[in-house]
C-alpha cells in the first residue's frame, strides 16, 4: 500500500516557500537600501549633511538586512550539520 | 581473499568512484548554473567553488554512509556479492552519461537506485522490487519536487522584482544579486557533497562487508571517505558544461535576481526536505527553482519544450538504469568472473563512445563564457569606487551645464 505522508510533504512546501520568501526579500531589500544610499552619496550637493546621515542610516539598514538574510542561511546550514550528524537515514 | 575476489573488489570500487565522479560533473550544475549564467562568477571560478564546498560537505558527516540503505529493493545486497552492485553501478553510469551527453538535468540518486534494482531482479526475481517504496521514494517526491522549489522560486523572484522595482531617477540595483548568488550557490554546492558522495562511500561500504574485507557495523574506513570526497569534487571541477549550458540557458532567460532566489530556493528547499525527512532529487529541485524563477520576472521566457525534455528524461532514468544494469548483471551472474570483466570492457568501450561523439558538439567554460561575465566587477563595487563614479556623474553634469 502506498503510503504518501501528506503531512511531511505540506511541512517541506511551507517551510521552503517560507523560508526563500523571506531570504530573498531581506536581501532585497539590502540592495534596494544599499542603492538608495548610493543615490545619496551622488545627491550631496545639495545639502551634504542631511545626505550623508541619510546614507549612513540607508548603509547601516542594508547591513542588518544582509545580516539577518545571511544567518537564515548559516541557520539552515547548521540544522544541515547537526541533522545529518543525528538523524542517519 | 583469494586473488580473484581480491580483482573483483577493486573493479568494484574504482567503478563507484567513477560513479561519484560522474555524480559531480553531472550535478555541479545545480548550484553553478545560474551563477554562471548570470556572469556572478566566471565558469571556472564557480566549478573550482563548487567542487571545494563538494569536498568539504563530503567530510562534514558520514551518517548517510554508514547505514546507507536501498529500500526499494527486498533482499540483502551483501548476499548477493560485490558482482550485483558492479552491475547495479554499470547502470548507472551508462545512464548518467547518456543524459549528460543530452545536456539533461536528471538525478544521479535515481539511476543508482535504476541499475542496483535491474541487477537485484537478475539476482534475486522480480520479487526483489519493492514496487511501494519506488513510488514513495521516487514517483511522487519526482512529481512534487519541481512544484515545491517552483513555486518557492516564483514567489521569491516575484517579491525580489518588487521591493528593487525602479523608482525615478534610482537604478534598480539588482546586479548586486551577483554578491549574493556566491554565497546562496555556495551553500547548494555543500549540501550536494553532504548526501551524493555519501551514497558512494555506503556502495563502497557495502562491497567492503559483502567481500566479507570489513564488518558491518565497523563504520565508512577514512581512506574511502578520502577517495569518495576527492571523485566527487574532480568531477564537479571538470564541470558537466552541457547540463550547465541546459540549465543557466536552455530552460529560460536568468538574471542575478531571479538566479539568486532559485538558488535560496533549491537550498532551502533541500535542507527542509532533509530536515523533515520527505527526500526530495536535487536536481528536480534546482531544475523546478530555475523555471519559477523564470516565471517569477515578467517578461522572462521559460522554454517548455526543454522543461518537457527533462521530465520524460526524469521518469525515463529509473527503468533505463535498470534495464543496463540488468544486462550487465547477466553477465556477471552467467558468466562469474569473466562475465564482470567482459561487462568492464564493454563499459568502457560505451563511455568511450559517448566521450568521443560529445567532443563533435563540444561544449565547454569558454563557450559558455558571457560578455556579461566580465561586469561582475560591477556587482562588487566598494564604497570608495561608488564615490569615485558618483564624482565622475556630477563632474560630467557640470560640464553639461557649462555648454
Amino acid at each position: 500500500m502506498v503510503e504518501i505522508k501528506w503531512n511531511d510533504l505540506i511541512m517541506v512546501a511551507g517551510a521552503a516557500i517560507g523560508v526563500s520568501a523571506l531570504v530573498v526579500s531581506l536581501f532585497a531589500i539590502g540592495v534596494r537600501l544599499l542603492t538608495n544610499a548610493q543615490h545619496a552619496v551622488a545627491g550631496k550637493g545639495k545639502n551634504k549633511g542631511q545626505s550623508v546621515s541619510k546614507e549612513i542610516a540607508f548603509r547601516l539598514t542594508a547591513v542588518i538586512a544582509f545580516a539577518l538574510a545571511s544567518s537564515v542561511l548559516a541557520y539552515g546550514l547548521f540544522i544541515l550539520v547537526t541533522f545529518s550528524k543525528a538523524n542517519p537515514k | 581473499m583469494e586473488q580473484t575476489a581480491l580483482l573483483v573488489v577493486v573493479l568494484v570500487v574504482a567503478l563507484a568512484l567513477f560513479f561519484d565522479f560522474t555524480n559531480g560533473f553531472h550535478d555541479t550544475a545545480n548550484a553553478m548554473a545560474t551563477p554562471i549564467a548570470t556572469g556572478a562568477m566566471k565558469p571556472r571560478t564557480a566549478v573550482i567553488l563548487a567542487a571545494v564546498m563538494n569536498l568539504i560537505g563530503a567530510f562534514i558527516s558520514t551518517a548517510v554512509a554508514k547505514t546507507i540503505s536501498v529500500d526499494t529493493i527486498n533482499g540483502d545486497l551483501t548476499a548477493w556479492g560485490p558482482a550485483m552492485i558492479f552491475a547495479g553501478l554499470t547502470g548507472a553510469i551508462l545512464w548518467n552519461l547518456t543524459t549528460w551527453f543530452f545536456g539533461l538535468p536528471s538525478s544521479s540518486s535515481h539511476a543508482l537506485f535504476g541499475g542496483l534494482i535491474g541487477a537485484a531482479i537478475v539476482y534475486g526475481g522480480f520479487d526483489a522490487v519493492n514496487v511501494t517504496k519506488i513510488v514513495e521514494k521516487v514517483l511522487i517526491p519526482a512529481l512534487f519536487a519541481p512544484f515545491i522549489a517552483g513555486i518557492a522560486a516564483w514567489l521569491a523572484t516575484s517579491l525580489a522584482y518588487i521591493i528593487t522595482g525602479r523608482k525615478k531617477n534610482v537604478a534598480t540595483g539588482r546586479g548586486k544579486f551577483k554578491v549574493g548568488q556566491i554565497f546562496s550557490s555556495s551553500l547548494v554546492a555543500l549540501s550536494h557533497g553532504t548526501n551524493d558522495a555519501q551514497k558512494t562511500m555506503g556502495v563502497i561500504t557495502l562491497v567492503l562487508v559483502a567481500a566479507g574485507l570489513q564488518s558491518g557495523d565497523a563504520g565508512v574506513p577514512f581512506w574511502v571517505i578520502v577517495s569518495a570526497a576527492a571523485a566527487i569534487a574532480l568531477g564537479t571541477f571538470s564541470g558537466g558544461w552541457r547540463i550547465i549550458k541546459t540549465m543557466g540557458h536552455g530552460l529560460a532567460e536568468i538574471r542575478p535576481a531571479q538566479g539568486f532566489a532559485a538558488e535560496v530556493s533549491t537550498g532551502s528547499t533541500i535542507l527542509a526536505s532533509s530536515y523533515l525527512g520527505f527526500a526530495l532529487s536535487t536536481t528536480q529541485v534546482a531544475s523546478g527553482s530555475v523555471i519559477g524563477s523564470g516565471l517569477g520576472r515578467v517578461g522572462a521566457k521559460v522554454r517548455w519544450g526543454k522543461a518537457g525534455q527533462i521530465v520524460i528524461g526524469w521518469f525515463l532514468t529509473l527503468p533505463a538504469a535498470a534495464g543496463v544494469g540488468m544486462l550487465s548483471a547477466l553477465l556477471t551472474r552467467g558468466l562469474g568472473t569473466a562475465g564482470l570483466v567482459l561487462d568492464a570492457v564493454l563499459a568502457i568501450i560505451l563511455i568511450v563512445v559517448i566521450f568521443q561523439m560529445s567532443r563533435k558538439n563540444n561544449i565547454n567554460h569558454k563557450s559558455l563564457a558571457e560578455s556579461g561575465v566580465e561586469e561582475v566587477g560591477v556587482a562588487i563595487a566598494s564604497p570608495k569606487q561608488v564615490r569615485k563614479e558618483a564624482a565622475k556623474a556630477k563632474k560630467a553634469a557640470k560640464g553639461k551645464a557649462k555648454k
